[in-house]
């Protein structure tokens, strides 16, 4: 449901506001670009935890990962830029998990 | 007119649509990584896409340019040859779909994700094309006579599951919107010149 007017909203500021409309998919809480860990401790701490991870870029805030879960899944991660943790799990379109709160 | 010769021609036709598609096959056989690190089969999957897309939508858009201009000579140039637009659209989606499974690289991986909104649609959009690409030569319209228009048609079901795939496989609603919105009012144009004006004497 949440998704469906996240949806909604999404399309209509990309209806009014075409260069603005970034991706919106997820957002990060504001954090300082000094304490963000960088792509290879990304990169580490995911892969430890038995990810697969092909590339990853900046979006709303967070490292937007793309990658493998550790059961095979393709997906985009987002991870919070500070603390590492996963944020948003994103099938293809179809949200696997997003974190409460 | 011996230019005009050549334009009208089949194979300048089929030269113009394979276009597109000749710096994808050199990518491919070059075999190379994009800069960004991801492999080129994963790096064409957006190119072939969009000329899949793009391809459908110039097919679609001809009937509603001949209702906006009926005399014009383009658009019934265009008319004409429509089928091959529609035949180009499935080439682009099928060399897509090839690079998808490659890319994946697995039946177990690509079976993973079929219900995964954005895949599902993508795969929607594919089978509505096959049958329509099929039957886009003459003894496929004179055998199925009065039955062609309406599997033709089918063409817009899978214009809808396109825009959602593409919206959502590549979680961004733009690019897809730039592609779809004046389609959508080109249709919208159309069903109220064919409905609401009175007039039933649709091209087409």
């Amino acid at each position: 449901m949440n998704y469906t007017l996240h949806t909604a909203t999404s399309l209509l500021s990309c209806f009014f506001a075409l260069p603005a409309c970034a991706t919106g998919m997820f957002e990060c809480e504001a954090t300082e670009k000094s304490a963000w860990l960088t792509e290879t401790q990304v990169t580490e701490k995911l892969t430890s935890d038995g990810w697969q991870v092909r590339r990853m870029k900046e979006d709303g805030g967070c490292w937007e990962v793309y990658g493998t879960t550790p059961e095979g899944q393709r997906v985009e991660v987002y991870v919070h830029p500070v603390s590492g943790e996963v944020l948003l799990i994103n099938q293809r379109g179809t949200i696997l998990y997003r974190k409460e709160g | 007119m011996r230019i005009r010769n050549i334009l009208d021609s089949r194979a300048f036709l089929w030269t113009l649509l394979a276009l597109p598609s000749v710096p994808m096959v050199l990518a491919l056989v070059n075999g190379a990584a994009a800069e960004d690190g991801r492999p080129v089969t994963e790096f064409l999957l957006h190119p072939t896409g969009e000329f899949a897309a793009r391809f459908m939508i110039i097919s679609m858009i001809i009937s509603p340019f001949r209702i906006m201009f009926p005399k014009n000579g383009f658009w019934i140039w265009m008319l004409r040859r429509r089928r091959y637009f529609g035949v180009a659209a499935f080439a682009y989606a099928a060399f897509h779909t090839v690079l998808y499974l490659i890319d994946m690289g697995s039946l177990q991986a690509v079976l993973g994700e079929f219900w995964a909104f954005g895949i599902w649609t993508g795969w929607l959009a594919f089978f509505i094309f096959l049958p329509m690409a099929i039957t886009s030569n003459d003894a496929s319209v004179r055998l199925l006579g009065r039955r062609w228009k309406p599997l033709q048609r089918t063409v817009y079901l899978a214009a809808i599951a396109t825009l959602l795939h593409w919206m959502f496989v590549h979680n961004e609603f733009g690019p897809a919107l730039v592609h779809f919105v004046p389609l959508a009012l080109l249709e919208a144009y159309r069903i109220h010149k064919t409905f609401l004006s009175g007039s039933t004497q649709a091209a087409a």
